[in-house]
């Protein structure tokens, strides 16, 4: 065959085996694809072409821009690339995504046509914030956002802008509080601006309301 | 061989061991989808269009990499394959750009005719765009529009497998893979050998020729190797080249004469257009292809070619007379010897060869080698009969099955000037046979004034130059507009010619009948109107000066002199000139050629018009008109290599010997290449011809069944 590239770097069918509520699937799919894609070395139209081409469509399903046509495409593109000789690495990665889409239609689905993610994994699926109750106003997370996306101050609740926000996850790393969380299509109820600890009493029990459907990629 | 059967479609096909049951099947005539297969190229079963069905086998398989076995039973048809090539097209098109008509390859471009055969759109897909290329015409020859690349590696293999040259490989930026040079460098400085089969091979407009690169008037095939399109005689010239190259000037020397009788007069003075063809010139200069004749003429010690160079047809009982024995008419008579007629040459002159042996002087042509071209020739058992006028052609005819009229324009011509019929007023003819003569040329005096800037002024002006003349040349065109080559112009005014240019003359003073000076005037510009016959010019006032001299030359223009007979026995034009059509004459079995019909031109232009006319009369006197044969056998090793610095090599001149010492002698000019340099030009050939060996690709409408 054309290429030696090792395939050991695309991921085995078995991981997604068990449904898991720290993974998604179809991240975990286009992460399959996108290390096929990375990896390729140009000799084989199934992966030059083919794996590019599930990227493309799988950058969209991760980002709001999923038609409704595209679960019926990756898998008519997936098989043929997965039946198709010459190409290990092609070959491994489009069984992941194929594996993945047999296994978990609905989760497809939502993805694709409801833009959201069960397991809050898919950027564009979820947003961040500060729950007001946990909140210390300590402003460790502000120190470290790399886009400036939370506002606050010593003692106050600080508040993430959803606009702004990249999801990168960093604050969730270092608040000490465990006062970190993701929300999907429900936003909670949480102040509008920084507000000093202790005087929000809406809560994250409160009434909740939905948050306009959007695409944040 | 013993032969293979499969079946393919139901047909039953042989094949011969080893072969894919692609090339079997397109052997038949059966045509399977595919792109990324070139005949000349290694496998590499990228495109995955030529899936088929094999029985016994699970899943489809790539016939271009699946041997082909007895027995075998294939089907190239189903709705999976069909659906299989849809994807994979629609694959390639993602990222292929969708304005066809705007390609440069439109219509000529297998991608193209493959959305025909399979029905393909610009689709459903989503459409890639490429970042990491885009067009690079950082070099002249190839243009690389990489954005309509797909990758198919034909390039990639034909560069590497191919030619072992190692220019373009695969490359990757971020995720993106795209044909790169090591580096992204331009070709140059990667060391393309600008061999071009990358842009042969190429099945869409990725890589082509540079526009303008090649004619447009000569089929393609021919356009390639402009050097060889360009030359009157079409000499092939990238073989003999490579003759040298591998230290074989004999070889080349036969290659020469596959197509010309005089590859010595040739090595030395031809106007050499296949140099200004070359395709080298667009890299930095062109190939010696002249100096390199005059090297493989100078060092061909054996002559391996000879026995079948002087073979003649068997007698066909046809005889010729050929009236006029200059290149045109010794090489016609050369090749209707070889065709079987019995040919017989009557020249006027005492010796033949025309120009070669009686104008063309001995610092740029060697005269014993000119004679022994001319007695091979005569080895053939051409007749010569010298030294007799034939003065009416349609006599002669009586005694012939064909006559042709190749008498060149020998006559000199003179101004109309006061005092041009005095005595030492002659014309550039007759001194320039004189001096090759060797005769007393004391009856010019010691200062001459040559008339005209052409070559033939120059020829004489360097003559009389050795001789001690004080030479003045002298002509109307303005310095920087002088007719003559460049060499001539460079090298005359180093061996003591004085040039005047841009003057207008009035009349050859003499003095109790003896020319005593050259009345002229300059002149700003003057323009001659052919069709009223006025000149316009713009003189300097007050330049009017008498140019002292003891004799003046005429070299502006020649004619045949043909008018000067009574009855030549054919029609002639008012100029002097046969009346013709083609090269007949108004006489049936009388033909012309050579100067007698373009009027002064090159000796390759008189050659070539010596072989065409040479054919048209074999066929006349009933014969197949085919007169290119092979002397040498040739090997082209495709595998030309990587050569360090190729593109920037500088062309290798011939040493000019010193204007001092060159003024003094009729030795050559220049000193002919040592084996060494003639390698080294050699070596910088870009073999343009070697495209010729890649196979045409068929595409399906070229099939029977597809």
């Amino acid at each position: 065959m054309n290429c030696s590239i090792n395939v050991e770097h695309i991921p085995d069918a078995s991981e997604i085996a068990e449904a898991r509520a720290d993974m998604c699937v179809v991240d975990w799919a286009k992460r399959a694809i996108d290390t096929a894609h990375h990896e390729n070395c140009g000799k084989s139209v199934m992966c030059r072409d083919g794996i590019t081409q599930l990227a493309a469509i799988l950058g969209d399903i991760v980002t709001g821009k999923g038609q409704p046509d595209d679960l019926a495409l990756l898998k008519e593109l997936a098989e043929v690339i997965a039946t198709t000789g010459g190409c290990e690495l092609a070959q491994k990665a489009a069984k992941d995504l194929l594996e993945s889409l047999r296994r978990y239609p609905e989760e497809w689905d939502l993805h694709c046509r409801r833009k959201r993610c069960t397991n809050l994994i898919c950027k564009a699926y979820f947003g961040v914030y500060c729950a007001p109750d946990k909140c210390q106003g300590c402003t460790a997370c502000m120190k470290v956002c790399p886009v400036g996306a939370i506002s606050g101050g010593p003692g106050m609740i600080c508040v993430v802008d959803t606009d702004k926000c990249v999801r990168c996850g960093k604050c969730f790393e270092v608040c000490p509080h465990e006062a970190r969380a993701k929300f999907g299509a429900v936003k909670p109820k949480l102040p509008e601006a920084p507000v000093p600890v202790g005087s929000f009493s809406g809560g994250a029990a409160g009434g909740a309301r939905r948050s306009r459907r959007r695409n944040l990629g | 061989m013993e032969k293979l059967r499969l079946t393919v479609d139901g047909q039953v096909i042989e094949a011969l061991p080893g072969q894919s049951v692609l090339e079997a099947a397109l052997a038949a005539d059966i045509y399977i989808p595919h792109i990324c297969t070139h005949p000349d190229l290694p496998v590499q079963a990228n495109c995955k269009l030529c899936v088929v069905e094999i029985e016994g086998l699970d899943g489809p398989v790539c016939s271009c990499e699946t041997e082909a076995r007895d027995g075998m039973v294939v089907r190239t048809k189903s709705d999976d394959l069909t659906h299989r090539r849809a994807v994979a097209m629609e694959f390639m098109l993602a990222g292929h750009p969708h304005d066809c008509t705007g390609c440069k390859s439109f219509l000529k471009c297998e991608l193209q005719a493959l959305m025909q055969n399979l029905g393909s759109v610009h689709s459903r897909l989503r459409t890639i765009r490429r970042t990491a290329i885009g067009i690079n015409v950082d070099n002249p020859i190839i243009v690389r529009e990489m954005e309509r690349c797909i990758q198919c590696g034909r390039c990639v293999r034909a560069c590497n497998d191919l030619r072992k040259v190692g220019a373009i490989d695969y490359g990757k930026k971020g995720d993106e893979t795209y044909i790169a040079t090591p580096g992204d460098l331009p070709l140059a400085d990667v060391d393309c050998r600008f061999c071009s089969a990358c842009v042969e091979v190429c099945p869409t407009g990725s890589l082509t020729d540079q526009l303008g690169l090649f004619r447009d008037d000569v089929p393609r095939e021919q356009a390639i190797v402009p050097c060889q399109v360009e030359c009157p005689a079409h000499i092939d010239i990238p073989a003999y080249i490579r003759a040298v190259e591998e230290g074989k000037p004999g070889d080349a020397v036969g290659i020469i004469r596959e197509k010309v009788p005089f590859p010595l007069v040739l090595g030395y003075i031809c106007n050499h257009l296949c140099e200004t063809g070359c395709k080298r010139q667009a890299l930095n200069d062109p190939l010696g292809i002249r100096n390199l004749k005059r090297y493989s003429v100078d060092n061909d010690t054996e002559q391996a070619w000879k026995e079948k160079y002087l073979a003649t047809a068997p007698a066909t009982s046809k005889r010729v007379a050929v009236v006029g024995g200059g290149p045109c008419g010794l090489t016609a008579a050369y090749y209707l010897r070889k065709k079987g007629h019995e040919v017989t040459v009557y020249d006027k002159r005492p010796e033949l060869g025309g120009p070669m042996t009686s104008g063309i002087p001995a610092y740029r042509l060697p005269i014993e080698g000119v004679r022994k071209e001319i007695q091979l020739i005569l080895d053939t058992g051409v007749k010569a009969e010298c030294g007799k006028e034939i003065k009416n052609v349609a006599e002669l005819k009586k005694d012939y099955d064909a006559v042709l009229v190749s008498v060149g324009v020998s006559k000199g011509r003179k101004l109309p000037l006061p005092g041009a019929d005095l005595p030492q007023v002659y014309t550039a003819m007759d001194v320039l046979a004189d001096s090759r003569a060797e005769k007393d040329m004391g009856y010019l005096g010691d200062t001459v004034c040559v008339i005209g800037s052409g070559s033939v002024g120059y020829d004489v002006a360097r003559s009389l130059v050795r001789l001690g003349k004080t030479v003045n040349l002298t002509c109307v065109e303005q310095a920087g507009k002088l007719m003559a080559d460049e060499d001539d112009q460079s090298e005359a005014p180093e061996e003591g010619v004085n040039i005047l240019p841009g003057r207008s003359f009035e009349a050859i003073e003499g003095e109790n009948g003896k020319v005593v000076g050259l009345r002229c005037h300059e002149v700003l510009s003057s323009t001659y109107d052919r069709a009223t016959g006025t000149i316009t010019e713009v003189p300097v006032e007050g330049s009017q000066t008498v140019i002292p001299c003891d004799s003046v030359i005429f070299a502006t223009g020649q004619h045949t002199g043909l008018q000067e007979y009574e009855d030549f026995g054919i029609a002639i034009n008012g100029r002097g000139y046969p009346v013709n059509d083609g090269f007949k004459t108004s006489v049936e079995g009388i033909f012309t050629a050579g100067d007698a019909i373009t009027g002064i031109s090159f000796v390759i232009k008189a050659i070539a018009q010596g072989r065409d006319v040479a054919q048209e009369m074999d066929r006349y006197l009933g014969g197949d008109g085919e007169i290119d044969e092979t002397l040498v056998e040739r090997t082209r090793n495709p595998e030309i290599g990587k050569i360090e610095g190729f593109a920037k090599q500088r062309r290798v001149e011939q040493e000019l010997l010193p204007g001092q010492a060159r003024g003094k002698s009729f030795d050559n000019v220049y000193r002919t290449y040592s084996c060494e340099e003639a390698k080294c030009e050699a070596g910088r050939c870009l073999q343009c011809d070697l495209r010729r060996d890649l196979q045409h690709v068929r595409v399906w409408t070229e099939y029977a069944s597809k």
